[in-house]
């Protein structure tokens, strides 16, 4: 079942994002120790001591600053795999705590929009495909350029000012009820609904172009039948494989529609963060999305070893 | 008739994108009024024959805006994109060309950060070297080049392949010779298709970014920058509707006008 190609090349993967963590996780250590006043000063500032030079050097000792910076970063990276990152200068509170409660929030708003874009990108494409030179068809393909071109945050702002403002149907903003939960994530998901019902209409028609599908019309089964039976698992693949793709864009459109909506997760935290020099929280939140997305990149690549045969033996059939 | 359609469409995509950058490069003598010029006494005036589109919360005149603006969004976002293109092309034909460690270390490179979220390298950067455009940009440049470079990599191997290349070296051709007039003009349409996409892309991280303040600070105009400053005054939606339209027409115009070329050299290819 699981040769010697697809381990490798599944372990192949595996390191390099591995090492993608850690460049980032450098990155994000260098980023507080680059601070515009070190970390010293700034530690002095969070507590609200006097900025006295000898409380700053013993800050200095207290800290370990003194020592060379791989000894630094060897304890820092200790301090984070036991979850401490520091306390937001913006509130006092760890780090740890604020993203947890952020990521509630973006986890709810980005899986919502993952679910938007499976369904709806099925059911579109499935029409288009299903219509494929007819007015449904050309309807939908305009759909999916209006879609991918659509800046999220005008977008965010339109689907507001027509559903919040003018027909009072859903919320402005915050994050209250799952009323709230709607028009944010539609608009987070609305370029990838374009982008996969375009992918699965071509995928659809060249699936309905095979052979095995006219062997099993021509033994009787019925075209909704073979639709739903055979075409649609089979061009269901390019949306598996892609989905990684796209993951981390998901992750940064979110920045922009937490913004819009006034959505309480991650990236509105960040920006706000970036904007009051909030260190702690900004390399919080950096490696925060990196093992989040190198984590889901690697489920997914197993996700699609796992189910694709054809795959897990490296193309070979 | 399909080809009518598609050189119609091209037509119409074309003549979109040069009117907007036109209007954009003529700003001087298109409007007369300071983009940056605040007139408390003129807050949200209406379509006028002296503000043509009125003015926003501030009194300044939204055309200026909007024309100066769009220097700054299709400008830059058109500088990103060139240099990503020739620095990813450059370094994917070479890679392509010499093959071996250097050429897998880009191609596993390309695969980790291929999906890699953009605003996470964004921040660092604009975290260490302050907010502004020309950071943003240089966060930017970071991951798009690889793309080009996995694109023309993959081009440059398929043509290195050729007959004709082998028949070009056997006529005394040096590599660089060969590689500058013989596979960079093959590869030079599929570049174009994947350059006019992914301007769509840059212009709108780009806006998207300075929406958010970490781009164009005010009070330069930006059209992500100035949807943001509508956002307070939803009741008044010309501050939001023309810049969000003006986006959308060049990024839809890029992104069929690159499909189309694609279609065209697959089709060509078969």
């Amino acid at each position: 079942m699981w040769n010697n190609f697809a381990l490798r090349q599944i372990g192949r993967q595996l390191t390099g994002l591995l090492v993608l963590l850690f460049f980032v996780s450098v990155a994000a250590f260098v980023l507080v120790r680059l601070l515009p006043g070190d970390a010293a000063t700034a530690y002095l500032n969070s507590i609200n001591a006097p900025l006295t030079e000898e409380a700053i050097e013993e800050v200095e000792k207290e800290l370990g600053l003194d020592a060379p910076l791989p000894v630094q970063y060897g304890k820092w990276m200790i301090q984070v795999f036991k979850g401490d990152l520091g306390f937001s200068y913006q509130t006092g509170r760890p780090v740890t705590e604020e993203l947890s409660e952020d990521l509630r929030y973006t986890g709810a708003l980005a899986l919502t929009a993952l679910g938007w874009v499976l369904v709806l990108s099925l059911i579109l494409g499935t029409f288009s495909a299903g219509h494929s030179g007819g007015a449904v068809d050309m309807m939908i393909r305009i759909f999916t350029f209006l879609g991918s071109a659509m800046p999220k945050f005008w977008l965010g702002f339109l689907a507001v000012s027509l559903f919040s403002l003018r027909w009072k149907l859903l919320p402005v903003q915050g994050a209250a009820t799952w009323k709230h939960l709607i028009l944010p994530s539609l608009t987070l998901a609305c370029s990838y609904i374009a982008t996969y019902t375009k992918l699965l209409r071509n995928s659809i028609l060249e699936v309905q172009s095979s052979p095995f599908v006219l062997h099993a019309r021509s033994r009787g089964f019925s075209k909704r039948f073979v639709l739903v039976r055979h075409v649609i698992p089979n061009a269901m693949t390019p949306v598996f494989t892609t989905l990684g793709l796209h993951l981390g864009g998901i992750l940064s459109g979110s920045v922009i529609v937490e913004n819009v909506f006034a959505w309480p997760g991650l990236g509105r935290m960040c920006v706000d963060a970036v904007a009051a020099r909030n260190y702690p929280m900004i390399q919080g939140y950096i490696l925060l999305l990196s093992v989040i997305f190198v984590t889901a990149n690697m489920l997914c690549d197993l996700a699609c070893a796992a189910f694709h045969p054809r795959l897990r033996a490296g193309g070979r059939t | 008739m399909r080809k009518r359609g598609r050189k119609v469409t091209a037509a119409c995509c074309a003549g979109c994108l040069t009117f907007l950058a036109a209007a954009c490069l003529l700003a001087p003598v298109l409007s007369s009024c300071d983009p940056n010029l605040v007139n408390p006494l003129k807050k949200f005036a209406g379509m006028s024959r002296e503000h043509p589109l009125g003015t926003d919360y501030l009194g300044r005149d939204l055309l200026a805006r909007l024309l100066w603006g769009g220097r700054n969004t299709l400008g830059y976002a058109a500088a990103v994109t060139a240099v990503s293109a020739v620095i990813g092309t450059g370094v994917g034909m070479i890679s392509g060309f010499l093959g071996g460690a250097a050429d897998r270390l880009l191609m596993r490179g390309s695969d980790v950060l291929r999906a890699f979220p953009g605003v996470v390298l964004v921040l660092i950067i604009v975290s260490i070297l302050g907010a502004g455009i020309g950071n943003v940009c240089i966060a930017l440049l970071l991951t798009r080049w690889i793309w080009y470079a996995r694109m023309a990599r993959n081009l440059t191997r398929e043509e290195l392949s050729r007959p004709s290349i082998l028949a070009g070296r056997l006529a005394g051709s040096g590599w660089g010779a060969i590689l500058i007039h013989h596979v960079f003009p093959a590869i030079l349409p599929q570049m174009l298709s994947v350059l006019s996409v992914d301007f769509g892309g840059a212009l709108l991280s780009i806006s998207g970014y300075s929406f958010l303040g970490l781009g164009i600070l005010p009070p330069e105009p930006e059209w992500g920058m100035m949807i943001s400053d509508g956002r307070s005054y939803m009741d008044k939606p010309g501050m939001m509707f023309w810049p969000g339209i003006c986006i959308l027409i060049v990024v839809i115009s890029v992104n069929v006008l690159g499909d189309l070329l694609r279609d065209i050299l697959e089709e060509k290819r078969t």
